[in-house]
């Protein structure tokens, strides 16, 4: 019996509605006001078409700042779920202070964005940073540089940030999935003459395609809707060359420009949107194929 | 008759005693189930102690009316206000700024009309102008005329037989000397995008002086910054000022908070503040000899003028609270001579220059300096006096000017096209 015929349909309508009331809906109706002259300075509100969106995609710098959140989301992501995967599998063996470790790994997870932005503030200063003091203590201060204020680094150093800090996430999604991959399949492999590579590649990868799908999914939507950790780090500086969608939004709304503002939030609403079901789709395409 | 005499003393004894019961009952009766809902900015109120607490309690006590005083993050402050007035939750009272920086809370739509309120006429003059709006009182200012200009340390100059800087030149001659010291001429909190716009907005009333009427013509449309070439002018000197390392190094990667331990160790003979700043620095770091400290205008493109605020920051009534008879009393108990001079006691940064004149200002040395330092006189800012002037907005195009990303030219046409967006944004038509 498949898993779609023992639950009916209707089980899912209490999580919709509370989902549909108390986001759905408001976002669609603030999407109407993507369409108008909605600011802080007037009460008149009036409707002026897609005026709002060709001022977006015809401003250069805002496409600037669309690529800065393209390059902030594929690089955390992958980063991410690399170090993620390479952490699980060393954390996976039966090591005796594999539960210490894994614990030390994930907990960055815990602490506040806005409190690693601040602290990485300092730590990437250029005068007197930890980081810059270190490299200089070491002899190696020709690597010195302007962390988060060389429009060519700080997206590289806002990356690094965040891989540092969401690792562990990934590696406890990974652990989980890692899990599910019998030990007989590795024992049949090693019989079967695999190394330590096949076995990878053969074994632990299709089992743990579940815990990447979910990862990278999330990866991508956590990078493309980051706000706090640069706002407290650059605040999108110096100048726009660290800005992202979110900061930019924040920024004119409160400047007072709310209609393209919200013209703003409703375009990174549809990218999020369209990856996320683009996603899921995918996935459970996958799973009821496995299932027949 | 005896006995009548002693029934009518009986009885003139009973009422007065009935009379006194029934004053001691009205005068401890308080007014209960009211509460007042009060909204400002985290930086605004309670600064370096809690003297609006001990008011809004001492109130209590007096009245029995309780303050609920909500307290916003300074970057949320307008987002957060905006959201409840635009959801009919507004506030009983609220914080805005003086001048044109009320004009987003849609004064005629939420500001009680407070001119005939007894404590309008012991008003300043900066406090009535910047307070009015429409012709009418809108608001009850306790704050103090503030501007911004380079603070600097007289010692420091002394020391290298430097004199205030009347001109660029003059200036850049002042930081070559200091830099071949080892000091930084003028600290710079470059990360903060909106410091770099309170450079540029000093310059207003100067440029104002040589264009009549400047003001009103930029708030009507009829002229852009990129027209007024003492803008231009002083973006340039202010670009070359960046590349000859007057602001020190890597001054994009210092926040606010930093300024204060670099000047209060001496790391630094200057920094672009207000007046009552110099006092922070003293509590902070009391050896620092901040107290001492003076300041001058700007010498950029021909600048010699004072640039101050419309007054600071104000508070308002809701006009259609129900509960705005009470927010009077309030006010008429926050202007009373003793609670003036508890909150001006109390608020040590707003000492210098304040609201009412039965409060004595006690200038502080930065404040007289600017003054005497500005041969030209004074103005009001750019930041209170033109409309659609956003620090964030014109910050970030001035780092990228200095980034090299941008010239003067471009960045004052990226202004008028910043500005230009919300003037086609409430334009009627």
């Amino acid at each position: 019996m498949k898993p779609n015929q023992i639950y009916s349909k209707w089980f899912v309508m209490p999580a919709f509605l509370l989902f549909f009331i108390l986001f759905l809906m408001p976002s669609i109706l603030g999407m109407y006001t993507s369409f108008t002259n909605w600011n802080a300075m007037s009460e008149n509100m009036r409707f002026i078409g897609l005026t709002n969106y060709v001022k977006i995609f015809g401003d250069s710098a805002i496409l600037r700042v669309f690529g800065n959140n393209i390059y902030y989301a594929v690089w955390t992501s992958l980063l991410k779920g690399v170090f993620g995967l390479l952490l699980a599998l060393v954390l996976n063996r039966a090591l005796k202070t594999r539960n210490v470790l894994r614990m030390i790994f994930f907990l960055p997870m815990i602490i506040s964005n806005l409190i690693v932005g601040l602290v990485f503030q300092q730590i990437f200063h250029p005068a007197h940073g930890i980081l810059n003091e270190f490299l200089k203590l070491i002899g190696l201060g020709s690597l010195a540089r302007g962390w988060i204020i060389d429009p060519g680094l700080v997206m590289g150093s806002s990356v690094a940030i965040e891989v540092w800090k969401a690792a562990g996430f990934n590696m406890v999604i990974f652990l989980a999935g890692l899990q599910s991959v019998p030990a007989e399949m590795y024992e049949a492999c090693d019989i079967d003459g695999g190394n330590a590579w096949r076995q990878f590649v053969n074994v632990t990868l299709p089992f743990i395609l579940p815990s990447i799908v979910i990862n990278m999914l999330l990866n991508i939507i956590s990078g493309l809707k980051v706000f706090d950790v640069i706002f407290a780090l650059t605040n999108g500086g110096p100048g726009r060359s660290s800005e992202v969608i979110s900061i930019t939004i924040f920024n004119e709304f409160s400047y007072g420009n709310y209609g393209y503002a919200t013209a703003l939030s409703t375009l990174l609403f549809l990218a999020l949107s369209l990856i996320s079901i683009s996603v899921i789709r995918f996935y459970m395409r996958k799973g009821e194929r496995a299932m027949e | 008759m005896r006995r009548l005499s002693k029934v009518l003393a009986a009885l003139l004894l009973v009422s007065l005693l009935g009379a006194s019961a029934v004053t001691a009952v009205a005068e401890t009766a308080k007014i209960e189930g009211v509460t007042l809902t009060y909204v400002a900015s985290q930086n605004w109120v309670n600064k370096a102690g809690n003297v609006d607490d001990a008011l809004n309690q001492k109130f209590e006590e007096e009245t029995g009316i309780k303050i609920d005083m909500q307290v916003v993050p300074d970057d949320q402050y307008a987002n957060v206000l905006k959201t409840k007035m635009s959801t009919g939750e507004v506030p009983d009272i609220f914080m805005v700024s003086g001048g044109i920086g009320a004009e987003k809370y849609l004064p005629e739509k939420y500001f009680a009309d407070l001119s005939n309120e007894s404590w309008v006429s012991r008003y300043v003059d900066y406090a009535k102008q910047g307070t009015t709006i429409g012709g009418k009182v809108m608001g009850l200012m306790t704050w103090c005329v503030d501007g911004w200009g380079i603070l600097y340390n007289p010692a420091v100059y002394e020391k290298y037989g430097l004199k205030v800087p009347t001109n660029f030149d003059e200036f850049k001659t002042v930081c070559q000397t200091l830099k071949d010291n080892g000091i930084t001429p003028v600290y710079e909190i470059g990360k903060e995008s909106w410091h770099w716009a309170v450079w540029f907005s000093q310059v207003g009333p100067f440029a104002a002086s040589k264009h009549e009427d400047l003001y009103g013509k930029l708030n009507r449309n009829e002229i852009k910054f990129a027209d007024v070439p003492e803008f231009e002018q002083f973006l340039k000197d202010f670009k070359e000022a960046y590349d000859l390392g007057c602001f020190g190094q890597d001054s994009l990667a210092n926040p606010w908070d930093a300024a204060y331990e670099v000047l209060g160790t001496g790391g630094a003979a200057g920094f672009l503040a207000y007046q009552s700043y110099q006092h922070e620095v003293m509590d902070k770091y009391p050896e620092s000899g901040a107290d001492t400290w003076q300041m001058y205008p700007i010498p950029f493109a021909g600048n010699n003028m004072y640039s101050h605020s419309a007054g600071g920051n104000m508070r308002v009534a809701y006009k259609d609270s129900p509960n705005l008879k009470y927010v009077k009393m309030f006010f008429d108990f926050l202007t009373r001579p003793d609670n003036l001079k508890t909150f001006y006691d109390g608020r040590g940064d707003l000492q210098t220059n304040p609201s009412f004149v039965d409060v004595a200002g006690k200038p502080t040395s930065s404040g007289e300096s600017i003054v005497k330092n500005a041969p030209g006189g004074q103005g009001m800012d750019m930041e209170y006096g033109v409309k659609y002037w956003d620090n964030t907005q014109v910050g970030i195009f001035i780092q990228e000017m200095m980034l090299g990303n941008k010239t003067p030219s471009e960045v004052l046409k990226a202004i008028d096209e910043k500005r230009q967006e919300m003037f086609d944004a409430t334009s009627a038509s």
